[in-house]
């Protein structure tokens, strides 16, 4: 249960442009074990998402570029990986969660229909199997299973992000990214969202990677936390150890504007 | 216990009774059939499009293109004997008859079939190559882009009339180039508008949320990002097929289309035109036939943009 499952050694990143060279992220080092739960903290363009993007293999084509460091995924490194594989790996080992679920779904294919397609798309099941499989997701997230056959524009926000989650999660990932997700939604809908999370990494032993600027949020999930700035872990530990210990004025900060 | 007792509360619960899903096709019938003129329309390219199937069961197509001499230029509604398969018969000439005594009737009923056909197969063949070519266009950019607009930009700038009679001067006069002629003059507009709709499309998030679940540009492309970009894709075509008909009918008119004695409305124009003072209705009647089907063609069109444009939705 102990082994790790992620490993990020000194990942720098960087968007080259035309005119200069921006330097998200500076040589991050980040663990995340089997089944475990980190939360990564840090203001808007600290480098969070970078980080999160650089994961996936998802970075701007043109402009973003890892120049050094490794990311161990079950002892594969994804930075030399080639990207056929990559896309083996995304959606069914890794899974993603966007910030905003308003515009994360396709408007014109039914829930269950976009849950059945990251099914399809690493051949898991047929046809059927795989909109059985959206129904049953569906109901784990809260969700009637009658309402597979709805539209993303027939849902509320919340309900979106649910949706959002139980696609991230179909294909049973070792891995899920989350990338802000209660951000874009209201303060109760935020909880049922993070009790979603919490409950789903019990029931399906993923592990989780928490993506936000919210340190309470942090609290509610993660058993290790990651403060960043400026493409920089600042400090890390327990999430004990950061509320109640923290060393950084950074993070001394970050804990203020909570309380 | 607790956290059953929180996912039971949902809201979901609530909003679960069932409302009745209406079908997306429902809905957008709901509002297209507002629009009176559009439905109007609708009915008129039903009527022709009727026309032309069932177009042997009210003349044969020997009987239409069979000189009549003595009937020539009969007025409309005038009775007169004809020789046909060896026997002699009355004929009732509802919209007279033309320069040589064939029924217009019978010979625009013909032409609706010609007609029709140029309007479908045209702009099934440029919308199939054109949204593709503009899909590829505006998903990967640059060069791909640069060759694919230029070669638009190419097609456009050379008139769409004359850039036909090349291609059926070239190739020769008959049905297949006459299709290919106005199926490639018809590329371009969707080319452009295909590329346009899929730049907005493609830097949305759920595309990117595609992306992350391992899907491929082939799925990418064709099942997130062209169906959401039909909409502009159906008005343009809708609107491109009376374009292609009132093309290949210039086309027959200059004589480079389909060739007498074959039925076709530009053709027959191009006959009555000597005499249009002496019988205008040899002229009129394939005329009105063009105009109200090229005039139904954009009822619809506009119709179908009013219809399907989300900013519009009520």
């Amino acid at each position: 249960m102990d082994e790790l499952l992620l490993s990020i050694r000194d990942l720098t990143t960087q968007y080259i442009t035309d005119e200069n060279i921006i330097h998200a992220v500076n040589g991050i080092n980040l663990e995340l074990k089997t089944g475990g739960s980190v939360g990564l903290v840090g203001e808007s363009g600290a480098g969070k998402t970078t980080t999160a993007y650089s994961i996936m293999g998802l970075l701007p084509k043109l402009t973003g570029k890892i120049v050094e460091g490794n990311i161990f995924f079950q002892g594969k490194d994804l930075t030399t990986i080639p990207e056929d594989e990559m896309r083996k790996i995304r959606g069914n080992q890794i899974s993603m969660i966007f910030q905003d679920p308003m515009t994360s779904l396709n408007p014109i294919l039914t829930a269950g229909d976009q849950i059945a397609e990251v099914l399809e798309i690493h051949g898991t099941a047929d046809k059927e199997e795989a909109l059985a499989k959206a129904g049953d997701m569906l109901e784990m997230v809260g969700i009637p299973r009658e309402r597979m056959h709805e539209y993303p524009h027939q849902f509320s926000g919340g309900m979106k992000q649910r949706v959002i989650i139980a696609i991230a999660l179909a294909c049973n990932p070792k891995l899920l990214i989350a990338d802000e997700p209660t951000t874009a939604l209201d303060v109760t809908v935020q909880d049922h969202i993070l009790h979603q999370l919490k409950l789903m990494r019990q029931r399906e032993n993923c592990a989780i990677l928490l993506i936000t600027h919210d340190l309470s949020v942090v609290a509610e999930i993660a058993d290790d936390v990651y403060i960043m700035r400026s493409g920089r872990i600042v400090e890390s530990g327990t999430v004990e150890d950061i509320f109640y210990r923290p060393e950084n004025p950074y993070t001394r900060q970050l804990l203020a504007a909570i309380l | 216990m607790d956290q059953q007792m929180r996912i039971a509360n949902l809201p979901t619960s609530r909003i679960k009774e069932n409302q009745k899903r209406k079908s997306a096709f429902q809905e957008f019938w709901r509002r297209f059939k507002k629009n009176k003129l559009a439905v109007a329309g609708l009915i008129v390219v039903l009527l022709y499009i009727l026309m032309a199937i069932f177009a042997d069961v009210f003349f044969s197509y020997n009987f239409i293109t069979q000189n009549q001499i003595s009937n020539a230029f009969a007025k409309p509604l005038t009775k007169a004997e004809i020789d046909y398969q060896d026997k002699t018969t009355e004929h009732l000439y509802i919209l007279g008859a033309d320069n040589f005594g064939r029924d217009i009737l019978g010979r625009i009923i013909h032409g609706a079939r010609v007609s029709m056909a140029i309007g479908f197969t045209t702009i099934a063949f440029a919308c199939l190559i054109g949204s593709a070519l503009g899909a590829i266009a505006g998903y990967y950019g640059g060069k791909i882009e640069s060759l694919i607009m230029r070669g638009t930009d190419i097609l456009l700038a050379i008139p769409n009339i004359l850039f036909a009679l090349a291609i059926v001067a070239a190739l020769g006069p008959s049905f297949q180039n006459l299709l290919l002629a106005i199926g490639i003059t018809s590329i371009p507009a969707f080319v452009r508008l295909m590329r346009a709709s899929v730049l907005t499309i493609k830097n949305q998030e759920f595309i990117e949320a595609a992306r992350a679940l391992g899907a491929g540009d082939f799925r990418i492309i064709f099942k997130h990002i062209m169906p959401n970009c039909m909409a502009p894709i159906i008005v343009q075509a809708t609107l491109g097929i009376g374009q292609s008909i009132l093309s290949a009918t210039s086309l027959s008119f200059l004589g480079l289309g389909i060739q007498p004695p074959s039925p076709e409305w530009g053709n027959m124009l191009s006959d009555a035109r000597s005499y249009i003072s002496y019988a205008p209705h040899t002229l009129l009647f394939p005329g009105l036939a063009i105009m109200t089907v090229i005039l139904a063609y954009n009822l619809i069109g506009d119709g179908l943009r009013d219809a399907l444009d989300p900013k519009l939705k009520r």
